[in-house]
């Protein structure tokens, strides 16, 4: 009787606790960050390092998808795989047209509009001339002006044949080429964001080689604090932008360059002269919900300096930008005057309308 | 780890569960919600024993948790080599400075690590974005060679789950 007595208070208590014990494992015992389910994932692509955070329940399997979504855009859109549909209509140029995916040939009829909305400043064709440079391949050097003369007269958007009824692009000249690599980046981000968005998820930090996309809240309920690079010191930031649910995308002439004879050339191309532009900025970051139209703009705007820069802000409302110019001026649109903290509170800010 | 947790108390739950129901149902003139069980001094005693040694359990989890997240001085450099991690270095306060050469893709690198930072500090890669990346700082941060492949990243040290930045940024626009 006694033994028996003992028996179940043994087994009461043992439930009792086991009861107590769950209600704290639900709830505390476990580490932060594996409740809310976080995946980090990082690697090489479209010729660039990128980096994936994802928050929620399906966070990995949503960061999974996003690499396999980046890697086949790269198949398609790279001209630098030779069984891309991009090297197909590169290497059909003044032969005949070629009909691409419905996704490919609607990116590259946005780059063509892009093209034509900064009056060819942003110039898809441009690809010849960034070759002679070397800034496809690596090998940089300063060509002679007869080839970049020879270059040039293959560069022109306008030339390119889109047919909307079936999908078809025409480079109509021989040496013609088109080089998404000012707008893919910005592409994939959208279309990432997208696949991720499609999972049961809270939120998500993406970056394709500097090219950031963000949504969602951080754990603790604030936005994310995106550090816009310092042109002059990589390694500094000229401020932090807190925001959510927007693209931010950064060109400027200070990661790809080369020097010879004391003097500095940058990857980003003038379509007007067919040599590296010569802008009074050093960096231009745009601000946008639409990281295609981010990319595209982040380069025209470089090539356009400061001035028109500011100018083209006021007549197209849809986007923000900062600015930093080469007198160590922080341009910043208005709309960003309340979410963008400039690191140096000294420094000399302009706000845009 | 915490899956092994939960399974114990799982069976904590289902094994001595279906005795207790077939010993107790017996019983006649029971009080309470088990039958003929009354609760004794000795048995509140134990209870508050078993409460305390879990208490004093979950206490020592969450503080080394905590520990492990807030504790910025316990840094680690990370080299990886097409995703590959090659190299770790111990950057806290007071590590000796370090440097390690690897072979990447295209050709040959240096990196240095020393108390509270770390860089690439040689490559002979033709674009140098890597080299003038300068000194990394901050868990979170990174330098990349991309012709080589090689990531070089500050990581908060074991014990932190890593999504911890000490960064007063979560991401940068370049």
């Amino acid at each position: 009787m006694n033994k028996f007595n003992v028996r179940i208070r043994l087994v009461i208590l043992l439930m009792l606790t086991a009861e107590l014990l769950s209600g704290c494992t639900g709830s505390s015992l476990i580490p932060s960050s594996a409740a809310s389910g976080t995946a980090t994932t990082d690697f090489f692509a479209m010729n660039t390092y990128m980096t994936i955070t994802v928050n929620g329940t399906d966070a990995k399997a949503a960061a999974d998808a996003a690499v396999k979504t980046v890697n086949d855009l790269e198949q398609s859109l790279s001209r630098n795989i030779a069984a891309s549909e991009i090297s197909e209509v590169n290497g059909k140029a003044g032969v005949s047209p070629v009909v691409v995916s419905k996704e490919t040939y609607g990116l590259i009829k946005s780059a063509a509009e892009y093209s034509a909305l900064t009056e060819g400043v942003f110039d898809i064709s441009i690809a010849p001339v960034m070759d002679i440079w070397g800034f496809n391949d690596g090998n940089y050097r300063v060509p002679s002006q007869s080839e970049i003369d020879a270059a040039l007269a293959k560069v022109d958007y306008r030339k390119i044949t889109l047919n909307d009824a079936d999908s078809s692009v025409y480079l109509p000249e021989a040496g013609m080429e088109i080089d998404l690599g000012g707008i893919a980046k910005g592409y994939a981000s959208d279309v990432v964001q997208k696949v991720i968005k499609s999972y049961d998820v809270s939120s998500a930090m993406i970056s394709l080689g500097g090219n950031v996309a963000v949504f969602g809240q951080k754990a603790d309920g604030s936005h994310f604090k995106i550090a816009i690079s310092d042109p002059q010191n990589p390694d500094q930031y000229i401020g932090i932008l807190e925001a959510t649910d927007v693209s931010v995308i950064t060109s400027g002439g200070y990661e790809r360059f080369f020097t010879e004879g004391g003097v500095t050339y940058i990857h980003i191309m003038d379509p007007a002269t067919g040599s590296p532009v010569k802008s009074d900025l050093l960096s231009v970051t745009i601000v946008t919900p639409d990281g295609t139209e981010g990319d595209a703009l982040s380069t025209a705007l470089f090539v356009m300096g400061r001035d028109k820069a500011v100018e083209y802000g006021k007549t197209h409302t849809d986007f923000s930008f900062v600015l930093v110019t080469k007198t160590g001026e922080l341009v910043v649109s208005n709309a960003l005057k309340d979410t963008f903290t400039p690191t140096d509170s000294s420094a000399e800010v302009t706000y845009a309308d | 780890m915490f899956s092994e947790r939960k399974s114990r108390k799982d069976q904590q739950n289902s094994l001595p569960a279906p005795r207790t129901e077939a010993a107790a149902a017996p019983r006649r003139g029971s009080t309470g919600y088990v039958p003929g069980f009354r609760f004794r001094l000795g048995d509140l005693l134990i209870l508050v024993l078993i409460l305390a040694a879990s208490g004093m359990l979950y206490y020592g989890i969450s503080v080394s948790a905590a520990a492990g997240v807030k504790d910025t001085a316990r840094l680690e450099a990370v080299l990886t080599v097409s995703g590959e991690e090659v190299w770790r270095a111990d950057i806290s306060d007071g590590a000796a400075a370090q440097s390690y050469q690897v072979t990447g893709i295209e050709g040959h690198l240096t990196v240095r690590a020393e108390a509270g930072r770390a860089c690439i500090s040689y490559s002979d890669c033709p674009d140098q974005i890597c080299v003038r990346t300068g000194w990394i700082t901050a868990a979170g941060q990174s330098a990349v060679c991309l012709p080589n492949r090689c990531v070089l990243t500050i990581e908060a040290a074991a014990g932190n789950a890593g999504t911890e930045t000490t960064a007063a940024y979560d991401i940068v626009s370049r």
